[in-house]
């Protein structure tokens, strides 16, 4: 499995990347799921990228970006027709993992590789009950780069098959 | 000469009979080559792919295997007496409730009551359960007017993985059927702070545990 692209997180007013999917939570309960299209990409095995928010301690989807079986694109309204612009995501409680400086090691599946920092959210039922920070250690690597990434993905498109990578 | 020719002529008979045997006894949910090809890359759909994925490309097989019918023949009786099932269809264990997870019986309407979900913002549906509401209707229709609805909490562990999970089930009589959940929650076991020890890379190899490294350094 190759490493999977991130879910993207604003909080305190940055935009971070967050190591955890609380969507599949959501379809795990028997919210209804679209069929999105997981074959495009293998870094994207879930077939979308969420945009969520910590407003006042609690987590909102606000954007969903993702490709549909049927060929269209899946945004947030296909998920939650009535609530298209903000999801209170009520329905999780776990940790949200959001790896921050620079990688330590680089694992090419899941969330694995291992970055400098860890910033851990800890929710019950939507609402952020703790937060704590475990230091993973330092890079001695001078040039390698801040924040989340995956070194390589295949896409399939439409018309064509390519090899991409990512630094 | 008519001896070979013989041979031959029974290859390309029975190779056939073969292939259409396998296409027959092959599981329903089982996609071909050819299926999953066009999965990948749309254009495949047009007839003149078609014709080379499951006309063409299966002919030319087929001659090239024809002076070896005898071969294909033994393996797929071996295949039919000797093969056991497949372990990538594995089936996973699946969670259920038991009797020892309930906590206590309730009423629709307290659960309903209860479950109801709040938010300043209004990014949730003034409904039991918010955004799952449909998911809950649905549960509900499972009921009958003689079950009980019980919440419960159970631990649940799964590819080493192990759950905290809540919710509410049906019990009918002695039976503990089917449950709607509401919340999963990975529960660790904790590492205790001391062995825990920070990763470095460029210098020495990376190790995570305290005493991997102590270890190291009494090899050093």
């Amino acid at each position: 499995m190759t490493a999977q692209i991130a879910e993207k997180l604003i909080y305190e007013g940055e935009k971070l990347s967050m190591c955890t999917t609380p969507l599949s939570d959501y379809f795990a309960f028997g919210g209804l799921s679209p069929l999105f299209d997981a074959l495009r990409c293998t870094a994207l095995w879930r077939g979308y990228v969420g945009t969520w928010e910590i407003v006042d301690g609690r987590l909102y989807l606000i954007e969903l970006h993702g490709a549909l079986e049927s060929g269209g694109d899946a945004s947030v309204a296909t998920v939650f027709p009535d609530f298209p612009d903000r999801v209170f995501a009520h329905w999780y409680s776990g940790t949200i993992r959001i790896p921050q400086g620079k990688l330590l090691e680089y694992v090419h599946m899941g969330y694995s590789s291992t970055y400098e920092r860890d910033l851990f959210l800890d929710l019950e039922r939507g609402v952020v009950v703790h937060t704590r920070v475990r230091q993973n250690g330092t890079s001695e690597t001078g040039g390698a780069a801040e924040g989340y990434g995956i070194c390589g993905m295949t896409v399939f498109s439409r018309s064509r098959t390519h090899e991409e990578s990512i630094p | 000469m008519i001896a070979l020719t013989g041979y031959l002529v029974i290859g390309v008979v029975v190779l056939p009979l073969i292939v259409a045997f396998n296409k027959l006894t092959a599981d329903d949910d089982s996609k071909s080559l050819s299926n999953r090809l066009r999965d990948i890359d749309p254009k495949r759909e047009k007839l003149w792919y078609r014709i080379l994925d499951d006309v063409i490309g299966p002919a030319m097989v087929g001659l090239l295997l024809v002076p070896f019918w005898p071969v294909m023949v033994v393996m797929m009786i071996h295949e039919r007496i000797f093969s056991k099932p497949n372990p990538t269809t594995f089936d996973a264990p699946e969670f259920a409730v038991e009797r020892t997870d309930l906590l206590e019986a309730m009423g629709v309407r307290e659960v309903e009551q209860r479950e109801r979900i709040l938010d300043p913002l209004g990014a949730v549906p003034d409904l039991p359960f918010g955004h799952l509401n449909a998911a809950w209707e649905k549960f509900l229709e499972k009921m009958e007017p003689q079950d009980e609805l019980w919440a419960f909490s159970a631990y649940w562990t799964l590819w080493g993985r192990k759950e905290q999970r809540l919710g509410y089930v049906i019990v009918r009589g002695d039976v503990v059927g089917q449950h709607f959940l509401t919340m999963r929650k990975e529960v660790e076991d904790p590492v205790p702070e001391n062995e825990l020890a920070p990763i470095r890379v460029g210098g020495k190899r990376k190790l995570r545990f305290k005493w991997l490294n102590r270890l190291r350094d009494t090899v050093d």
